[in-house]
């Protein structure tokens, strides 16, 4: 009761300080969201401000004269001569744990219907990247489940992998897929009661999207019960172009505290490249300056200062870190385009998804030669980098080689060996979507393709094979998958195991 | 583009020879027109719309406007007009005007800045500071 009277008294004695001072300016001009105020002298970049009936702007253009500032919600009823106030404040969105699980707009405002966000915590949209003494290098795998993806472009935690490729090719499918994977992960570890194990948090940025594909994917996510670890962020397209340029940085914000409280999450921007459209569009409403494509002369430092807040904290810095997946779309498979190629500049490598591949029937499409991952085999654990140090290499010789081998029938045996594991090694990598594999399994059946077990089935029953082989080592062995998920390295004992494994089921197999 | 460029800095050129003791000089300002008027330089227009725009401004930070619930005496409105004259380090032009809905004291606004003294605004105050405030239930 005392506090509380305290509390009051405080008040009053505010209150008895009786003259607010407050800095405000008058609109001048009003359109499509953006407004062009006179006076707030002395407004903040990026400070909120504060418009008649409680809506809320953000200044972007601070002139000599002027201010212009973007409408966070409905501008429909602000007109010229409306007085604007300025609020000392930066643009702030809920953080923390009770966003889980739910569906948000860029401003952190619940969109699901499940009520308000319980959430205590704030955090600037806005906020500079951890510097380089609080970095760490990338060491720790994200398991996305997709076997092309873990063995040969490895994600590490704190890493930024581009996902890159023309319409419909399956670059959302993978980064669906690699939450789902994340997911299932998060959910062994909570029924195994391992302590040790980290969770990794899934924020997912719809920026531009139809409504109907968020709410897809917000179905499949619900469908495989990965909710509870995800959070959705949806600046659909028929959003406006503020909130849609807004929403990334909401979502880097959101993962941000995960990553200071030295938790580590995962952040996918679905696509950047209609981020970057948003942007020029406020760009060009605010008059400043366009540059290529109409673009404004900033729009590499708008995904520079974003993908840069992903990162891999040092010990002493909380040990967290923040994975970045953005999603760039190509046209007709133009990677040198102004976007594209800023974008790969930025990033730690990129998933480049082809459509050739895709209507040829390789789901996941990705084209092997132009994929990379610079973090390396630094993000593998060590029975994958065995398994698959030399997969990358070979499949991209034998797509070169495919390409040269439709010309000439005779071919000598080295060719025509490095063609048919070649064959197998695509068979292999072929995965159904929405169903990440375990990195056992993983281990398991590149360990049967690197060490020939498949070279003599014909490529149609390599997939059958697969699965058979999957099957029968789930049921039969399980005692082995869960011993290379353990000790995380292919010992020489092991190694027998496995080749014990293959060589029983591929006996039962033939037979 | 280059042309719009060239008649703002032309305008802020023009604005800059206009100020007398970091204010602007009616005369000179006056003159300036005039000669641009009569002239008729290339984008003299344009040049005369951002001169305008900026002397608009400008002069707007030198307007003290003083709302009050209750009409107030010319001594009243001197001794505020010196007080906020003495803060802004020039001559500020006063204008006056009655509110009611203020309900009592006064609102002062000198260019973009704004002292709210007024009852309403303690009142609206103290309704946002009960709506922050917890419920002894919930403590």
């Amino acid at each position: 009761m005392s506090t509380l009277l305290q509390e009051i008294e405080s008040q009053i004695a505010n209150l008895k300080t009786s003259v607010a001072k407050q800095n405000v300016g008058v609109v001048r001009e009003i359109g499509d969201g953006v407004a062009r105020i006179e006076g707030l002298s002395d407004v903040m970049l990026n400070e909120m401000i504060e418009f008649p009936g409680g809506l809320y702007g953000l200044a972007l253009n601070l002139e000599e004269t002027e201010v212009g500032a973007i409408i966070l919600g409905d501008y429909a009823h602000v007109k010229e001569g409306d007085e604007v106030k300025t609020t000392g404040r930066l643009l702030q969105v809920p953080v923390g744990r009770p966003l889980l699980g739910r569906v948000v707009n860029a401003l952190g405002q619940p969109l699901d219907g499940k009520g308000p966000v319980s959430s205590k915590d704030f955090y600037p949209v806005e906020k500079i990247a951890p510097g380089i003494i609080k970095r760490r290098g990338v060491s720790q795998p994200v398991q996305t489940g997709i076997m092309a993806i873990d063995a040969m472009i490895p994600i590490g935690r704190g890493q930024r992998e581009l996902i890159i490729g023309d319409r419909a090719t399956g670059k959302t499918t993978i980064a669906v897929d690699t939450i789902i994977n994340q997911a299932r992960l998060n959910r062994a570890a909570e029924t195994a009661g391992d302590r040790d194990a980290r969770p990794l948090y899934c924020i997912y940025v719809a920026v531009g999207q139809k409504n109907s594909s968020i709410a897809r994917t917000i179905g499949v996510l619900e469908a495989e019960g990965a909710m509870p670890w995800t959070i959705i962020i949806a600046a659909s397209a028929s959003d406006t172009a503020t909130n849609q340029y807004l929403a990334p940085f909401a979502g880097a914000a959101m993962g941000e505290w995960f990553m200071d409280h030295g938790m580590d999450a995962l952040i996918v921007y679905d696509d950047l490249s209609k981020h970057a459209v948003a942007y020029r569009q406020v760009s060009l409403l605010l008059k400043r300056p366009s540059g290529r494509e109409a673009y404004p002369g900033d729009v590499f430092y708008l995904h520079s200062r974003l993908l840069e807040r992903a990162a891999r904290l040092s010990e002493k810095a909380g040990n967290g870190s923040l994975t970045a997946l953005p999603i760039i779309e190509t046209q007709a498979g133009d990677l040198s385009a102004y976007i594209p190629t800023n974008v790969i500049s930025i990033t730690d490598g990129q998933i480049f998804l082809e459509t050739d591949l895709f209507y040829q029937g390789v789901r996941p499409a990705i084209s092997v030669g132009t994929s990379v991952s610079r973090v390396g085999s630094a993000a593998q654990i060590k029975a994958m980098k065995q398994v698959a140090g030399k997969v990358k290499l070979e499949l991209a010789q034998y797509r070169e080689m495919a390409a040269f081998a439709q010309f000439g029938s005779d071919l000598d045996a080295k060719t025509r060996a490095l063609l048919d594991r070649g064959q197998r090694t695509v068979e292999v990598f072929k995965q159904v979507q929405y169903q990440p594999q375990p990195v056992e399994v993983q281990v398991l059946v590149l360990w049967a393709t690197t060490n020939g077990s498949l070279d003599d089935l014909p490529v149609e029953k390599v997939k059958a094979f697969q699965n058979g082989l999957v099957e029968f080592a789930a049921t039969r062995k399980a005692a082995l998958l869960e011993q290379i998920r353990r000790e995380r390295v292919l010992t020489d004992a092991l190694a027998a195991d496995l080749k014990a494994c293959v060589e029983e089921f591929k006996a039962g197999f033939k037979a | 583009m280059k042309s719009r460029r060239d008649s703002r800095r032309t305008a802020r050129r023009l604005l800059r020879a206009c100020m007398a003791h970091g204010q602007l000089d009616g005369e000179r300002v006056r003159r300036t027109t005039q000669l641009l008027g009569a002239r008729k330089p290339r984008q003299g227009l344009a040049v005369l719309e951002e001169f305008a725009r900026l002397v608009r401004a400008e002069t707007a930070r030198w307007k003290l406007h003083v709302e009050s619930a209750a009409p107030l005496s010319a001594e009243r409105l001197a001794e505020i007009t010196t007080l906020l004259a003495a803060r802004a380090r020039g001559a500020v032009e006063t204008t006056a005007s009655v509110n009611p809905a203020l309900l009592g004291g006064l609102r002062l606004r000198l260019g973009s800045d704004v002292w709210d003294g007024s009852v309403a605004q303690r009142l609206r105050r103290l309704g946002s500071i009960s709506k922050n405030v917890a419920p002894i239930s919930a403590r």
